[in-house]
């Protein structure tokens, strides 16, 4: 439990309210409708949940597990399950299959901003191991200038 | 580095004390150490002590190489009855046990005084790193930098050791790495 990162957990809240806001935009009503600001908490509430169903799921993965392959399949896997869950429930809301068109053209943007996100992370560790390399260069030039100073 | 001219009892004794203080013994050094009544080498600068005094002595030269130097970059490691001087440069990885701190080389690894504490302050600008509560890692012999989930990242080291980098210490991962 102590390994969970609540910011994250917080973080999902915030982003499940502002794929509830993208739902809201697109529907019929537009975004300013009576029942916007349960739907942008109700959504809210779903990411605080997910999150912290991830967080704590991903918390139990071992270590020795780690390896960047692994995570970014872990992450996509993650993104997946997720997506088809929401989905899912989007075709049992939406009652059947004449509304349920409309409905799955809306996730087309959460899929982006799921692999936005996931581009996003695979980009960074990129930059990491650049970062890494470079600093050990530096580290090198340091210790040689040392020695030759000795 | 020093040499030593003095009765076999004594060289144990000082070969010891000196090797704590992280300096080298060798046999052509430009500084001795004589024990009184030994031959006092020509060309060479000379410190002679009473042999009651060889404590003094050692602690008298580590103390001027100290001051002449700023900072000593070797350590002094225990392993299987024998100590042995190790440059930071050579340490993957220490850590902190019930047994006191390791620290991990290609090699082997060796047991260590003071704290983790100590040589985090001692060889921060070694690119030593605090990953966690008991680890301290060497930045210049980490392979790859693995994200992994609840913010946490792993190191995966030279010689294939992985280390856990936890949330707390990430953010000063990030700093050193400027990312």
């Amino acid at each position: 439990m102590e390994k969970i990162n609540r910011a994250n957990i917080v973080k999902s809240f915030f982003l499940g309210m502002f794929i509830g806001g993208v739902f809201q935009w697109g529907s019929d009503g537009g975004f300013w409708t009576p029942g916007a600001l349960l739907v942008l908490t109700a959504s809210g509430m779903i990411g605080l949940v997910i999150g912290w169903i991830t967080e704590l799921a991903t918390s139990m993965l071992p270590i020795s597990m780690a390896k960047p392959r692994i995570y970014f399949l872990l992450n996509g896997v993650i993104s997946l399950i997720v997506t088809g869950a929401m989905i899912f429930f989007s075709l049992t809301i939406a009652g059947g299959l004449e509304t349920a068109g409309k409905t799955l053209s809306i996730l087309w943007p959460i899929l982006a901003i799921v692999l936005a996100a996931n581009v996003g992370d695979y980009i960074i560790y990129q930059e990491t191991q650049r970062r890494l390399k470079k600093y050990k260069e530096i580290m090198r030039d340091k210790q040689s200038v040392q020695r030759n100073e000795l | 580095m020093v040499q030593l001219i003095c009765s076999d009892k004594i060289y144990e004794k000082l070969s010891r004390e000196l090797l704590k203080r992280q300096i080298d013994i060798v046999s052509d050094s430009s500084l001795v150490l004589v024990e009184r009544g030994y031959d006092i080498p020509d060309g060479k600068i000379s410190i002679v002590f009473d042999a009651l005094d060889y404590m003094e002595a050692s602690k008298l030269l580590s103390d001027g190489i100290n001051r002449e130097s700023n900072s000593i970059d070797a350590v002094t490691g225990f392993y299987q009855n024998r100590f042995a001087v190790i440059s930071p440069k050579d340490i993957l990885y220490l850590e902190s046990g019930p047994d006191g701190i390791r620290c991990f080389t290609q090699q082997n690894h060796y047991s260590m005084k003071e704290t983790l504490q100590h040589y985090e302050a001692l060889w921060k600008d070694k690119g030593f790193i605090r990953i966690n509560k008991s680890q301290l890692a060497n930045l210049a012999h980490v392979r790859d930098i693995i994200p992994w989930f609840n913010s946490r990242y792993v190191l995966r080291m030279d010689h294939g050791a992985e280390l856990e980098v936890l949330r707390m210490y990430a953010k000063k991962l990030r700093e050193a790495l400027k990312i």
